[in-house]
């Protein structure tokens, strides 16, 4: 009897309070795409060139990346916004993509690319580089 | 020698339970990121991961506790190696997916990374309470 008590109601109850409570709590269903957020497969299909921009942290970055993505996070945004305006030219479409659907990093730089840059066509890869490890 | 092998069966459950409380904890301070996790698994959608993100760092809790306080203590073996097995099938299955995924056991700061080393961290575990639990039958 307490094996069921401890072993069985208390992890649902747990369980449930942490479903119920949490400020970070898990999705019940996959949130549909905001704003500018694109999915990967509509990315795919452009003919306009993608300039990917990974937002993640420069650790995150240098252990795998999108292929041709610059690494532009909070930390080196200035240094590397270099690099992404050598590469941008008018008609190119920036994708940032973070770690998950979740994360808030991609969001950040892609406000700062369109509102303190200037750059149209900033967009937001849905599901980050999840979904991207994911399609690969 | 009966002395030093009760020593090591002692360390060994607190180390056990320690591992199971801290795994639970760091999931717990981020269901989303762990869902995320789920889903990179590929074996179940929204819904389902949505109630394993927050039933099994509960049940990863209790377990722990389990150890820690030798509460209910040949139940928290079993299910112990239960969830282990399973985390070990589904690992096992990722890789022979080709899927490059992170375990998810103990989150961002998880020093292991890929499938086979957290296979082998998975099977020194098994390894660890099924040495518990022939002492805890030969107890009993």
């Amino acid at each position: 009897m307490k094996s069921f008590l401890f072993y069985g109601l208390f992890p649902i109850i747990l369980g449930i309070l942490s479903a119920g409570f949490h400020p970070n709590r898990a999705l019940w269903w996959q949130p549909k795409p905001v704003d500018h957020e694109v999915a990967l497969q509509e990315i795919q299909e452009w003919k306009e060139t993608v300039i990917w921009v990974d937002a993640r942290s420069d650790g995150a970055y240098e252990e795998d990346h999108v292929p041709t993505a610059i690494g532009l996070n909070a930390d080196n945004f200035e240094t590397s916004l270099l690099l992404l305006l050598e590469r941008w030219q008018p008609g190119c479409r920036v994708v940032v993509y973070c770690d998950t659907l979740q994360c808030d990093s991609s969001h950040e730089i892609a406000f700062r690319l369109s509102e303190e840059v200037g750059l149209s066509e900033v967009y937001v890869l849905y599901g980050g580089w999840m979904s991207w490890k994911k399609a690969r | 020698m009966e002395k030093s092998q009760i020593i090591l069966e002692h360390l060994l459950r607190w180390l056990t339970g320690a591992v199971f409380c801290t795994a639970a904890i760091i999931k717990e301070m981020d269901p989303q990121t762990f869902q995320q996790e789920i889903l990179a698994y590929q074996l179940t959608g929204y819904s389902l991961s949505f109630v394993i993100a927050h039933w099994l760092p509960a049940m990863e809790i209790a377990i722990g506790l389990g150890f820690l306080f030798k509460y209910a203590y040949r139940t928290a073996l079993i299910l112990s190696l239960g969830l282990l097995f399973l985390f070990s099938i589904a690992l096992a299955w990722t890789w022979m997916q080709g899927l490059d995924i992170n375990c998810g056991c103990f989150g961002k700061i998880d020093p292991v990374h890929g499938q086979p080393m957290a296979l082998l961290r998975d099977f020194v575990l098994i390894g660890i309470v099924l040495f518990l639990l022939r002492r805890n039958v030969a107890e009993s």
